[in-house]
């Protein structure tokens, strides 16, 4: 309770003017009767001749001094500090990624934004409605505009926290579309997040802020989790973080889970490695695990924590050890051991060499080295020092001992590649075709074109490896993973090896492939009809995700990703600091937090001051015909009640 | 100001064939119309009793002796006259009203009036002003003639000043001769005059009271509202009142209660009240009010 304008409580002072007009007698006029005899007999009491009467309280004063009270109080603007009420339109976001999980006093972050979301709901005015936006992977809307509060519970109740991150400004994005369609939209975010100031301040509906989230939270989370494939073999990489503000110790277990078959659905997970591992405060540490069973597909690190930990989404984690049978590479060469070297090292691929004329079909790439192609292929391939006349790219000659003059520095595949240092022998005289686009050129010559010739990606290097010391250099083996990455996008990396929970995969089935089987973790294998490009979202769960291309029932590849939530930012639970959640609600000039809203309550005093006169007016003129002279007067002299008028019952007629 | 003869022929002549009741008959001075409790030589006879010596002689019923031989007087009654007692209150409350209801000039026609049917049976009619005190008396009107004086009498009469004290001047007033007293006031005195008439009636008169209130002052007209000093006329003492109809209402049942326990008091002590309006025509309150309360017959 506070006063906007306290100064204005002098005016009480204008008490004491009406209880002196109760204390001054009154002016009246002179009538002249024949004998007062009568009158008497109606008020024996007679009245001193003096200025001043006898105070005597009465209902009228007090009634004029409660209404002075309350019009005084009006003035100086009284208001309680409340939670801020809610407008006619409403729309909720509220947060469930993963931190909205962490375990807090009784129940976790998201019971107490539930708490808070049924305040509001509470507090909704009559007739008022809401919007339930949950914002996780995606935002999307958990309960449409209703008035209807028990509806707007059962949504609420029905919210579950999600393995991964929010998004929050698709979720806002989302709310302020909807209150941009109301009139007097609102939209309450409540998040135990950091949110972008700008984030805010750009939407068009007024915001509020309402943050959950204790202060000291504990947590040692898992943030990082790859396999990395080297020429001695597979090795695991695993960060552990602790948000803390304390130094903790945990133990790190490794585990290799047999992928799900139909034979064998609840096949045993196998101990790996275990070590223990001290994480400092505010830090991080890192453990690399080499000698992975060679057998081993999927792994799996469970972290256990020392003591107390508020976050058990972020204490496992899953990486496969390859994504898939790869793809499947034909390399037709005369004899090239750098190409077959480098094409050996890439992950995922399965190289087979060919000679010349012996080419077979059914792979995903051809590699075609100093050959011209098969007639009619129609497959990615990638072509090195082509022949002339080799059906694909015009070759009008030779150019001798060329100095590479420029590369298309956005050029995908030119990523991490340094050609600075490259030297050439020679290199074939390339015109470039209307379907492709040189990355690195000498001159005028060409010397890497890449483009989609009838429906399938094409690649050219125009001179003979051995012509040059680029397999020497370490662009090598890069140049080539992007080239076959370009060729194949599908098994080239455009399938993420581990995504966040909630993310959509892209799934591209093999050529040939009818069914696409996704055994997600825990569950009954899904089977989805091949398409050419498919979107695997129902990844809400973290674990090892299984995927097979099957045609008629025979499985062409087996493969998959891994849905982990590594993410430090949902792992580190501690709120968000005040001041980044304030600025964002100052910018978007609106109250942040619940609690700070100021309730006005000069309307009921005036209302309560306006009452009371109406009452003190009719207990005046009770009984008497109502006139505007007398009204005025009132007003005007409040004192002017005369003992009779102010209460005729004490006047007993004896 | 409306004299006290302001009376038409018609008026005069129903007058004159009223005249004042009196209950109990009393002796006079003079000859008149009443009969006297005394016996007297008229021709009415009225009773035997026995002779005493020194009776006169030829009042002996000889009739009677012969039959009885025993002596008997026949005894005859006496006509005589009534003296009527006219006090008009001349105080400064009377002097209040309107044209014909002002108090003073009504009750002066009214004592005209009831002057005339007196004289004109042949009684005797004395007149005197009361306020303070008793004011003024006049002479003893006797005879149709002595009207005229009684009117100029009347007509001379002005408001007193000082403060109405009816029970002095009734008292002082008590040691006339025996006779009916009419009594026209408004008695708006300390008391109403009640000791003052209770001495009336112990000094051997009939006391009648007409009450003579304005009708302004029964019903309190619309311009008496507000907020308000009364000043009082007699005593100049004022009283504030707010003045709503709340209040007013108070005052009608007041005043009516009042008068009821002046009735009272009156019927108590066998003195005929008679309240009146001043607003009521002099005419037909005489010939009606008056004579149904037996003032008059």
């Amino acid at each position: 309770m506070g006063l906007l304008t306290p100064l204005a409580l002098g005016l009480a002072a204008l008490a004491v003017p009406i209880v002196v007009l109760y204390l001054l007698k009154i002016k009246r006029r002179d009538r002249v009767v024949p004998s007062t005899l009568l009158w008497d007999r109606l008020a024996r009491d007679v009245e001193a001749n003096a200025p001043w009467q006898r105070f005597r309280p009465n209902w009228l004063l007090f009634l004029q001094l409660l209404a002075l009270a309350a019009l005084v109080a009006a003035l100086a603007r009284p208001f309680l500090s409340v939670e801020a009420a809610l407008g006619a339109s409403t729309v909720v976001v509220v947060d469930v990624s993963a931190s909205m999980g962490a375990v807090e006093g009784d129940g976790t972050r998201l019971d107490a934004a539930k708490g808070e979301i049924r305040d509001l709901i509470a507090r909704m005015p009559d007739g008022g409605r809401m919007l339930l936006v949950a914002a996780g992977a995606q935002g999307r809307v958990a309960q449409p505009m209703t008035g209807d509060r028990d509806a707007l519970r059962d949504s609420l109740d029905a919210l579950n926290a999600e393995a991964g991150q929010a998004a929050i400004a698709d979720a806002l994005a989302l709310a302020a579309a909807a209150a941009a369609r109301l009139p007097d939209g609102e939209i309450v975010l409540v998040s135990d997040g950091d949110i972008p100031a700008s984030t805010i301040a750009d939407l068009a509906a007024p915001t509020r802020v309402v943050a959950v989230g204790g202060a000291d939270p504990l947590n040692l989370g898992i943030t990082t989790m790859a396999v990395r494939r080297g020429v001695a073999g597979a090795q695991l990489f695993v960060r552990v973080a602790n948000a803390g503000t304390a130094e903790r110790e945990a133990r790190i277990t490794l585990w290799s889970e047999p992928e799900p078959t139909p034979d064998d659905p609840d096949a045993a997970d196998v101990l790996v490695a275990a070590q223990d591992l001290t994480v400092p405060a505010h830090g991080d540490v890192a453990l690399t695990f080499a000698e992975l069973p060679p057998d081993a597909s999927v792994l799996r690190a469970d972290l256990a924590a020392g003591g107390r930990d508020d976050l058990t989404v972020d204490d496992t984690a899953w990486a496969r050890t390859r994504s898939g049978d790869g793809a499947r590479v034909l390399l037709v060469t005369a004899g090239n051991l750098f190409l077959e070297r480098g094409l050996g090292l890439l992950p995922d691929l399965a190289v087979s060499v060919a000679e010349p004329g012996a080419v077979a079909s059914g792979y995903d790439i051809y590699v075609f080295d100093g050959v011209a192609p098969t007639p009619g292929l129609a497959a990615p391939m990638l072509l090195l020092n082509p022949p002339v006349g080799n059906g694909v790219v015009e070759v009008s000659g030779a150019v001798e001992t060329p100095a590479i003059t420029g590369t298309a520095g956005a050029d995908p595949l030119l990523g991490g590649v340094d050609l600075s240092q490259t030297n050439l022998a020679a290199a074939a005289k390339l015109v470039t075709p209307s379907w492709a686009t040189a990355a690195v050129v000498a001159g005028p010559d060409p010397l890497l074109l890449s483009g989609t010739r009838d429906g399938a990606r094409v690649a050219v290097l125009a001179f003979d490896l051995h012509q040059s010391d680029l397999p020497l250099q370490t662009a090598f083996p890069v140049l080539l993973a992007n080239l076959t990455g370009f060729l194949l996008p599908e098994t080239g990396g455009a399938t993420p090896a581990t995504v966040s929970p909630g993310a959509v995969v892209p799934l591209r089935p093999r050529a040939g492939a009818d069914t696409v089987e996704v055994t997600p973790p825990g569950s009954d294998p899904l089977r989805i009809p091949a398409q050419t490009e498919l979107l695997f979202a129902d990844t809400a769960r973290p674990g090892s995700y299984l995927v097979r291309d099957l045609a008629a029932e025979t499985p062409l590849r087996a493969g998959g990703f891994t849905v982990n939530l590594l993410d430090a930012a949902e792992s580190d639970l501690h709120p968000a600091p005040d001041a980044a959640v304030a600025g964002a609600a100052a910018r978007a000039g609106t109250a942040l937090r619940s609690g700070d809203a100021r309730r006005f309550l000069w309307w009921p005093a005036i209302a309560l001051g306006v009452a009371v006169l109406a009452l003190e007016w009719w207990a005046f003129y009770r009984g008497r015909l109502p006139g505007v002279g007398r009204m005025a007067t009132m007003v005007a002299f409040p004192g002017r009640r005369s003992r009779a008028g102010r209460n005729p019952s004490r006047l007993p007629f004896r | 100001m409306t004299p006290a003869n302001d009376f038409d022929e018609a008026f005069l002549r129903r007058l004159e064939r009223l005249s004042i009741a009196v209950r109990r008959n009393r002796a006079g001075q003079a000859v008149g119309h009443r009969r006297s409790p005394a016996r007297g030589s008229s021709v009415e006879f009225a009773d035997f009793r026995s002779y005493n010596v020194g009776d006169d002689l030829r009042r002996v019923d000889w009739n009677a002796y012969a039959r009885l031989e025993r002596l008997f007087l026949r005894l005859y009654h006496d006509d005589q006259n009534a003296t009527l007692h006219l006090l008009l209150d001349v105080s400064a409350s009377m002097d209040w009203g309107e044209g014909d209801a002002h108090k003073l000039r009504w009750a002066r026609r009214l004592v005209g009036a009831l002057g005339y049917v007196a004289l004109s049976e042949l009684d005797r009619v004395a007149v005197a002003t009361v306020a303070g005190s008793v004011v003024q008396r006049s002479t003893v009107f006797s005879g149709v003639r002595a009207a005229r004086r009684l009117f100029a009498f009347l007509n001379a009469q002005e408001t007193a000043t000082g403060v109405t004290d009816l029970d002095a001047a009734l008292a002082s007033y008590g040691n006339r001769a025996p006779g009916p007293a009419i009594l026209v006031s408004d008695l708006l005195c300390e008391g109403f005059g009640q000791t003052g008439m209770r001495a009336l009636r112990a000094g051997g008169h009939e006391v009648a009271v007409v009450h003579t209130l304005a009708p302004d002052e029964l019903d309190p007209g619309e311009d008496l509202r507000g907020d308000l000093r009364l000043v009082d006329r007699e005593s100049g003492k004022h009283r504030e009142v707010t003045l709503d109809e709340a209040l007013l209402a108070r005052y009608r049942a007041g005043v009516a209660a009042w008068r009821e326990e002046i009735g009272r008091a009156c019927l108590d002590r066998a003195i005929a009240y008679v309240p009146v309006s001043t607003a009521e025509p002099l005419e037909a309150f005489v010939l009606g009010a008056l004579r149904r309360e037996r003032v008059v017959a």
